[in-house]
């Protein structure tokens, strides 16, 4: 609290400051205004505020540690930028309608601008269009609001930034790649039918385990997101394939899943398994080699970056179209670094 | 008692106790009959799979199907009890979660608020008796206030699923003894989980056919009013049977946090609807007064033999939810066909 107050402190007189020197900066703020494109995403995330501005951000649900690991990024941002950032969550990923509700109903708070992160493309385009036709700028972030859809409302997205979930797939694919010299058979375990993001992992790592060409998919099968599911499906298609060398799992409560049906079958030490998002119980999987890697996504860092890309569009220089978020294979390799900052991080 | 009328009762209690048993004789021979057709369509759905999968048949996969029912025949069996009562218990699936996460953290931190650390099966009875409590509480809600239990255990379904998330934080707890995680593993060829919910199918049959509760069970859903007025205590055989529920869904909720060796705020979410549906199609009625604890373990096996045959098959995602969808609805029309 102290630390937050006095940077906002900071920033009150970094406000202040720039209103005399106005003219001075003038020129500096236009020239802003068209290469802000070319900042690195570093400089992007290291902007601050000049002035304490009252930013709304909307994640999915707060019963996953993705979501909360993304609340806390918000609520650090906020102190190290010197803004107000209100989070709104939903209790689970079905409440697809609470969430449109509970943004219509934050739009009449007076918010400078706001971070969505939507349960699905389409469910807040009618709030997004309310806050677009009021000028409010909209960084859409993590989840993508659906391009054509958003268009179509008239909904004006000032800037997109996402993990590339086909590139999270390919990752995987890439790794079993070059430690699987020989290939052979590998399979999917799918998240929920029908969601976006499990269905462009499943196709980035499909599209790039087959281009190696010396590797065959033989199973792609949904487990929806559940632990025991997976591991029953992953046995399943176990005792259908026995000669499988990698399983590739769309979400990582999945990939332990599927770490106990290849450990109940004995296959430990012959089969690369996968995983995706990088939370704490797969990294610890990983750190004792039952999970072979997950591909992590830094939700904290995500929110950090899109309250700078708010901040940008408040100060007149929007930066258009979409940023990349960082993602990265952890494995045996990395993950000491990966389990010490998520231990330090809650103390801060 | 709001009845107050104690004598007559006791007379009529006779009369009223054999026209029960009478019912529950009728109402066993044509679920002979219910059993018969549902063993057919899970024949049939078996032969294809052998038909159309050399694994099918194999001794090791068929193991793994009774391995992948057990969880879903434990639930089901507490929610055979609820529904023969004309009852319903939404809430199964996060008391089990919420079982499994306090039987988890048992494990982990020593026993809840105080800390005192124990060895896992005393985890395991805190487990347990963490969803004796819900079920116990949604019992008394459903008779005290006369609320009907589907909106009590909606309520308790979120209730109970917030509490999970609140006790945990949101995060998951692991790193479990391996006498626990043992509860997973197998007796000889047969899985662990198979033989807990074997024995509890023996049990939860013996306690239908041959006791009190049992004929209580079907009396109240046959003729909850009739019940009363013949003097069943109706009302404390409700709490009883909601807590048994919750007992078994608790049992589920331990047996799966050791099969997964961790223990998720998010787990067992929808597992009510499948033991719902394993009940439904072992030939339980909705309205109460019928059903077999059988019927419910062969609903729960083709549930799980479907699933392992699509996964053999490699079968296309959203082919599948068409598929047991239509698997549902066929086997309990095969039910209903028979009967007539």
């Amino acid at each position: 609290m102290r630390r937050r107050f006095s940077l906002s402190r900071v920033a009150l007189a970094g406000a202040a400051l720039t209103m005399v020197l106005g003219i001075s900066l003038g020129p500096a703020g236009a020239q802003d205004a068209t290469p802000a494109g070319g900042m690195s995403v570093e400089e992007i995330a290291a902007v601050t505020a000049g002035e304490e501005y009252k930013l709304l951000a909307v994640v999915k649900t707060l019963s996953n540690e993705y979501w909360q690991t993304m609340e806390r990024g918000y609520n650090e941002a906020a102190a190290e930028k010197g803004v107000t950032i209100d989070v709104l969550s939903v209790p689970t990923e079905q409440d697809t309608e609470q969430q449109l509700n509970q943004l219509q109903t934050a739009l009449a708070q007076d918010y400078d601008a706001i971070m969505v992160s939507p349960i699905t493309p389409t469910n807040l385009i009618p709030a997004l269009l309310a806050a677009s036709e009021a000028g409010i700028p909209i960084i859409n972030v993590d989840e993508k609001v659906d391009p054509a859809a958003a268009e179509e409302a008239g909904v004006a997205l000032t800037t997109v930034i996402a993990s590339d979930n086909r590139d999270a797939g390919a990752r995987a694919a890439q790794y079993m790649i070059d430690t699987i010299p020989d290939g052979g058979q590998v399979a999917i375990i799918e998240g929920k039918a029908g969601n976006q993001s499990g269905l462009d992992r499943k196709e980035g790592f499909e599209e790039a385990i087959l281009a190696a060409g010396t590797f065959e998919i033989v199973a792609s099968q949904p487990a929806d997101w559940d632990g025991q599911r997976a591991l029953d499906v992953a046995t399943n298609i176990l005792q259908a394939n026995p000669d499988i060398v990698g399983f590739y799992a769309a979400n990582d409560t999945m990939a332990l899943g599927v770490v106990e049906a290849v450990r109940a079958a004995g296959k430990l030490d012959q089969i690369t398994i996968i995983g995706t998002d990088a939370i704490p119980a797969a990294l610890t999987a990983v750190e004792a080699g039952d999970l072979e890697g997950t591909v992590a996504q830094f939700p904290a860092e995500e929110a950090r970056i899109a309250t700078s890309l708010a901040i940008l569009a408040l100060q007149g220089s929007p930066v258009d179209g979409f940023i990349p978020s960082p993602i990265e294979l952890i494995t045996s390799e990395n993950v000491g670094e990966m389990l010490a900052p998520a231990e330090a991080t809650p103390a801060a | 008692m709001a009845d107050g009328q104690e004598p007559p009762a006791f007379s009529a209690e006779a009369q009223v106790g054999s026209d029960v048993a009478l019912s529950g004789r009728r109402s066993r021979l044509t679920q002979f009959l219910l059993r018969y057709g549902i063993v057919l369509a899970l024949v049939a759905l078996g032969a294809v799979f052998a038909w159309r999968s050399p694994v099918f048949l194999t001794s090791e996969n068929l193991l793994q199907v009774l391995l992948q029912a057990s969880v879903n025949i434990i639930v089901a069996l507490g929610m055979t009890f609820v529904i023969i009562t004309a009852g319903i218990d939404l809430s199964v699936g996060s008391t089990a979660a919420l079982s499994g996460m306090v039987a988890a953290t048992t494990m982990s931190t020593g026993l809840p608020i105080v800390g005192i650390a124990v060895s896992w099966p005393v985890a395991v009875l805190v487990g347990l008796l963490t969803g004796v409590l819900v079920g116990f509480a949604s019992g008394v809600i459903v008779t005290s206030l006369r609320i009907t239990p589907f909106i009590v255990t909606l309520g308790m379904l979120s209730v109970v699923r917030g509490l999970t998330l609140i006790y945990s934080g949101g995060r998951p707890v692991f790193g479990f003894p391996e006498g626990f995680t043992n509860l997973a593993g197998t007796i000889g060829p047969v899985p662990t989980p198979a033989i807990i919910a074997g024995i509890l199918a023996i049990i939860s049959a013996f306690v239908l056919r041959f006791t009190r509760l049992g004929e209580y069970t079907y009396a109240i859903g046959g003729n909850e009013e009739a019940a009363r007025l013949s003097g069943v205590p109706v009302d404390r055989y409700k709490i009883a049977i909601y807590t048994l529920c919750g007992a078994f869904a608790a049992v589920a909720g331990i047996v799966l946090t050791a099969r997964l060796r961790v223990a998720e705020p998010n787990a067992a979410s929808g597992y009510e609807l499948d033991a719902i549906a394993a009940t439904v199609m072992g030939g339980t009625s909705l309205f109460g007064g019928e059903g077999t604890v059988v019927g419910t373990v062969i609903g729960a096996l083709i549930i799980a033999t479907l699933r392992n045959g699509l996964n053999l098959l490699n079968v296309q995602a959203y082919y599948q939810q068409l598929a047991i969808g239509l698997v549902i609805i066929l086997a309990v029309a095969l039910d209903r066909f028979r009967q007539r």
